[in-house]
């Protein structure tokens, strides 16, 4: 009989360890499910330029890919190894160097319209992913240099070339001093002047 | 062993327990569901324990009972730990059920119980067994709610966090002690 009270009670005090558990484990999952996705995650991580350089129609489809595993960390030179560090961080995966096949990493430039060769075709327009070029047919066209990444979509589509990239000016926020470039001249003892 | 002893040893036990829990971001919220979780935990190896005792004695009888009732115990906790690891494993570490704590806890509160002389037949050692794991969930909770209750006492810089805690442990140890002593 009292074998039998303690099966009892034993399946009982089990049956609450079960809803202790599976309580508490409710309460821990919240912390994981706060988190965007994984792709929004990666996403935040890339430069937002839409290139296409890293093979994707932009960064969006690029992350979702690295979401998936179907594609490397290192396809996007706009981010640069700073970049694939972060992705690398993100994914817990090892840092690696720029794919052989991957565009060479430039310093950040914004695309110059020759106001005076442009004929205002509009097919510069249409290329750009960020709509950072204004104008309209057989007008003149201009880019917003704030928003232009530095993509150079719109370089191969103009029929008269008159699109170039110049490097991009620094601005108050990321304007640094440069730093002093002192010559060292090697003196051998015993030479005197 | 009498009770004078062992309801010292449970609050002390306790205090070991809280002291083992780890102190990561989501300790605070799931204080309260580990205390349970361990009290639960070890009333079921409580029971257990007694259970399988009980069977190996009536199956061959006239085996040394110390050494008997440790294994059991002992095999017990392991059992239970086996079972979470299996079953729940990630929530199981969260609320500290590691397998080191589960063996202390099923050896300190439950090999004692065998040697209470008021716990001489099957039904009250069962009921030892039931009313020692009550207390122990209740001061596991004791001790998870403490710290925060203690936060908001004026007490000297030197006394704040782990002194202020043993010194309440021994407080209810000396209480427990005296409450013991009579029921002995």
């Amino acid at each position: 009989m009292t074998l039998v009270l303690r099966l009892l009670l034993l399946l009982l005090a089990i049956w609450l360890l079960g809803k202790v558990l599976r309580s508490s484990a409710q309460k821990l999952r919240p912390a994981t499910s706060t988190l965007p996705p994984l792709a929004e995650r990666i996403d935040a991580i890339l430069p937002q330029t839409q290139c296409g350089q890293c093979g994707h129609a932009g960064c969006l489809p690029y992350a979702q890919a690295l979401a998936r595993g179907e594609d490397s960390i290192n396809r996007c030179p706009p981010g640069g190894e700073d970049g694939i560090r972060k992705l690398a961080a993100l994914l817990h995966t090892d840092y690696l160097p720029f794919a052989a096949d991957a565009p060479p990493q430039k310093p950040k430039a914004v695309a110059l319209i020759d106001e005076a060769t442009c004929i205002g075709c509009t097919l510069c327009i249409q290329a750009c992913p960020v709509d950072a070029i204004l104008g309209s047919a057989k007008q003149m066209h201009t880019v917003l240099a704030d928003e232009c990444t530095g993509c150079e979509l719109c370089l191969a589509p103009c029929p008269v070339d008159c699109i170039s990239m110049r490097p991009a000016t620094s601005q108050p926020a990321d304007w640094r001093w440069g730093y002093p470039v002192i010559a060292i001249k090697a003196v051998k003892p015993g030479s005197s002047s | 062993m009498n009770f004078g002893l062992y309801l010292p040893l449970l609050a002390g036990l306790a205090f070991c327990n809280h002291c083992r829990r780890p102190a990561d971001g989501q300790a605070d919220a799931l204080a309260l569901p580990a205390a349970i979780a361990m009290g639960l935990a070890t009333a079921i190896m409580l029971l257990l324990g007694g259970g399988l005792l009980t069977l190996a004695d009536s199956a061959r009888p006239g085996l040394p009972l110390p050494l008997v009732a440790s294994v059991l115990q002992a095999a017990s906790a392991l059992l239970l730990a086996g079972t979470l690891q299996r079953l729940a494993a990630g929530t199981a570490a969260a609320l500290g059920l590691h397998w080191p704590l589960l063996l202390l806890n099923s050896l300190l509160a439950g090999l004692p119980l065998y040697f209470l002389p008021s716990a001489s037949s099957a039904a009250a050692s069962l009921c030892a067994a039931l009313l020692s794991a009550a207390l122990f969930t209740l001061l596991l909770a004791q001790f998870a709610t403490l710290p925060h209750r203690l936060q908001r006492c004026a007490l000297p810089a030197r006394l704040q966090g782990r002194p202020a805690l043993l010194l309440c442990a021994l407080i209810i140890a000396l209480a427990l002690h005296g409450l013991g002593a009579r029921l002995s």
